[in-house]
């Protein structure tokens, strides 16, 4: 067992270091000698804890052995409980003011409460140095009219004209967007954590309507949405039905996300579960991620912030997850200009997502758009359509159908071309795939450097109907039950790896330097 | 306004380009030219969802600048040509949006510096870019109001300006 986080009133905790979501085996928990009952994720957070506090928590597998960790909880100055500030937590009254004064009072090391109830609510802002808790029982209703919503300039000039301020953000570019449900500007040390909900209610309002558009003034927001803030700690907090991507962390570092869920219906637009873009040492443990785009999606900027601030999103864990529905498990791009660098994908479950691994980027993404050092490992996929793709063609958004993203003629390389370096898959193993095991498709002019498969298994359902589009770029033909295809690639590295069910070839090459298997 | 360009129908549009297009490069860079045609060209990049031409409209107005030269940038044809543009471009091809808006920041910086000249083009870019928040209010706006009354003594300077605009064919 480790301790992964410890707050004031919670913590979480690995319970199984060989599990994916699921650790192998149901375990019973007891702390401080107390039963706390049988969990069965590897990643679990315990709630209800008391301040400066010595724990002993047990864990006991079913065929009887037993761990044990011990922990302290973190001092609390005091608790601001919000219904003392008038919050009614009805589901009628609009609760937004009052929630928002508690938040303001509270001092750092103190903890804002929203106890069990349903509070109507427009954005809030957090700030620095505190936790807020979100009790089992409380759910955070946002408002259904946009116009209750504060509109986040794209960019502020600074007064002299010289610099630029950035506050609203949509799909990689500095946009005018509205605040997101929960938000955070350049704050530092501060907790969300409990089991209650936020709820964005976009089914029952207009955000997924024209949900590419500005409508009534600015694009439409996400659920927590943060800037330039650090040590950012979210746990256990359940997000559902945003407007647009649930949370948004930007140009912020050193964040966790625990035991978080988050959840859209499969048919909602551009609903991504976890988007850090530009942002450094990201954890992401043990969530469960069920949305109507890509589950995870790392990003750095379309283009504008890329090559101005090149920050990429660098040094991102994520482990014992489980992706869903969604179209993409784990994504980099297609907004990479800053760059997607060292990332670590393992001990995650991803079942029915359209691709495992999914690389999106294009021409004109700039050379600070670098994606490398990607890594999938111990990774159990069930029903994954196609386990990996990479695209450097991608043709989505206005500007993706011209003869310069798609021309399959090398071009120069010059300050606008992207480069892929280094993907890994290791120990992944995926049943049910239905399209190919990997779809990718380098730049003719600068190709995919390396890719590695190591000790991996990929199993066919017999028969499965073609998946059109594997890769979202001209011209490219739908596929079945194929193995490894590869257009524009350096260096492929095959060892241990079994492929079952397909017709024709395990690998497929054109314009592959160098095929090691 | 832009409003004229968006009621056109695309065939009008797509006239307006192709005689652009005749032109040579050095006639294109000219201010003037910039003005006559930009809105339309950034209009039809955007209604047709393609944004192939953001990157080539930011190229002609940077040349432009560069013709221009740091003390010609206040010059009321090239401002209210950057301002009309910019009206009609896809903001979500944002790197050349921004750098046309840059150009116009940088223009409006120089009238100011300059003195905030009454000219109703410069007026016209200057009023379009606090509407639509490019720039600040509080930076421009007096200096507009000063212009405005230097323009028309009599309080109607933006009925001027607008003229001047309709004009333009703005």
């Amino acid at each position: 067992m480790k301790i992964l986080y410890v707050s004031s009133r919670s913590v979480t905790v690995l319970l199984d270091e060989s599990g994916h979501y699921e650790a192998r085996s149901p375990l019973r928990l007891r702390l401080n000698g107390e039963d706390r009952g049988s969990v069965s994720r590897s990643v679990e957070s315990l709630f209800g804890l008391w301040p400066q506090t010595c724990y002993i928590l047990e864990a006991t597998a079913e065929d009887g052995r037993t761990d044990q960790v011990e922990f302290e909880t973190l001092p609390e100055f005091c608790t601001l409980n919000v219904r003392d500030f008038g919050a009614a937590g009805d589901g009628i009254t609009e609760d937004t003011a009052k929630i928002q004064a508690a938040l303001l009072c509270c001092p750092e090391g103190g903890r804002v409460l929203i106890p069990e109830g349903r509070y109507l609510t427009g954005p809030l802002f957090l700030r620095s140095g505190i936790t807020v808790e979100i009790a089992r029982g409380a759910v955070l209703q946002m408002l259904l009219d946009r116009a209750s919503y504060p509109i986040l300039p794209g960019t502020v000039r600074s007064t002299d004209e010289q610099e630029e301020l950035i506050l609203g953000m949509f799909e990689g570019n500095p946009l005018p967007c509205f605040a997101g449900a929960i938000n955070g500007f350049d704050i530092h040390d501060t907790a969300l954590i409990g089991e209650g909900v936020v709820d964005g209610r976009a089914q029952d309002s207009d955000w997924w309507d024209s949900p590419k558009d500005r409508v009534g003034g600015a694009f439409r927001g996400s659920l927590f949405y943060l800037q330039r803030c650090r040590n950012i700690t979210v746990q256990g907090i359940t997000f559902r039905n945003s407007p647009c991507w649930n949370l948004h962390p930007a140009f912020s570092e050193d964040l966790d996300f625990l035991n978080i869920r988050i959840s859209a219906p499969y048919t909602s637009p551009n609903t991504d579960g976890f988007d850090p873009e530009s942002c450094c040492r990201v954890r992401l443990l043990g969530a469960e991620i069920s949305v109507g785009d890509d589950c995870v999606a790392l990003k750095s900027g379309k283009v504008y912030l890329g090559r101005r601030y090149h920050i990429p999103c660098d040094q991102v864990e994520i482990a014992y997850c489980a992706m869903l529905d969604g179209h993409g498990g784990v994504t980099a791009g297609s907004e990479m200009a800053g760059g997607v660098l060292n990332v670590r994908v393992h001990h995650c479950y991803m079942r029915g997502n359209d691709r495992g691994l999914r690389i999106k980027t294009r021409r004109g993404r700039g050379k600070f758009g670098v994606i490398d050092h990607i890594r999938f490992e111990d990774v159990l996929m069930d029903g994954v359509k196609i386990p990996l793709v990479v695209n450097a063609l991608y043709y989505c958004d206005p500007d993706g159908q011209t003869s310069y993203v798609q021309s399959r003629e090398p071009l120069p390389v010059d300050e606008d071309t992207p480069r892929i370096g280094t993907l890994i898959y290791e120990r992944v193993q995926a049943l049910r795939c239905r399209g190919c095991v990997a779809y990718v498709l380098g730049l003719p002019e600068r190709p995919v450097e390396r890719i590695v498969f190591a000790d991996c298994s990929f199993d066919f359902e017999p028969s499965a109907e073609p998946v059109p589009n594997p890769a979202m770029a001209d011209g490219v033909e739908p596929v079945a039950n194929q193995g490894i295809l590869l257009h524009y690639v350096d260096r492929v590295d095959l060892r241990g790896t079994r492929i079952t069910g397909i017709s024709g070839q395990m690998v497929e090459c054109t314009q592959v330097r160098a095929l090691n298997s | 306004m832009h409003t004229d360009i968006i009621s056109a129908d695309m065939p009008a549009i797509h006239r307006k380009v192709r005689e652009f297009r005749a032109m040579s490069p050095e006639v294109r860079e000219q201010p003037q030219t910039l003005l006559a045609f930009m809105p339309a060209y950034a209009r039809m990049d955007t209604l047709e969802q393609k944004s192939l031409e953001s990157r080539e409209i930011a190229r002609l107005f940077r040349r432009a600048r560069a013709h221009l030269g740091h003390t010609g940038i206040n010059n009321g044809v090239y401002l209210a040509a950057l301002a009309a543009t910019l009206q009609n471009m896809e903001e979500q091809i944002y790197e050349h949006f921004r750098s046309v808006e840059d150009l116009l920041v940088e223009g409006a910086r120089a009238w100011l510096d300059s003195g905030a000249l009454a000219d109703p083009l410069s007026l016209y870019a200057i009023q379009t870019g606090i509407e639509e928040h490019w720039l600040d209010p509080e930076r421009y706006g007096p200096a507009l109001e000063r212009a405005l009354l230097v323009l028309s003594p009599q309080g109607n300077g933006r009925a001027v300006v607008l003229e001047a605009a309709e004009r333009s064919q703005l």
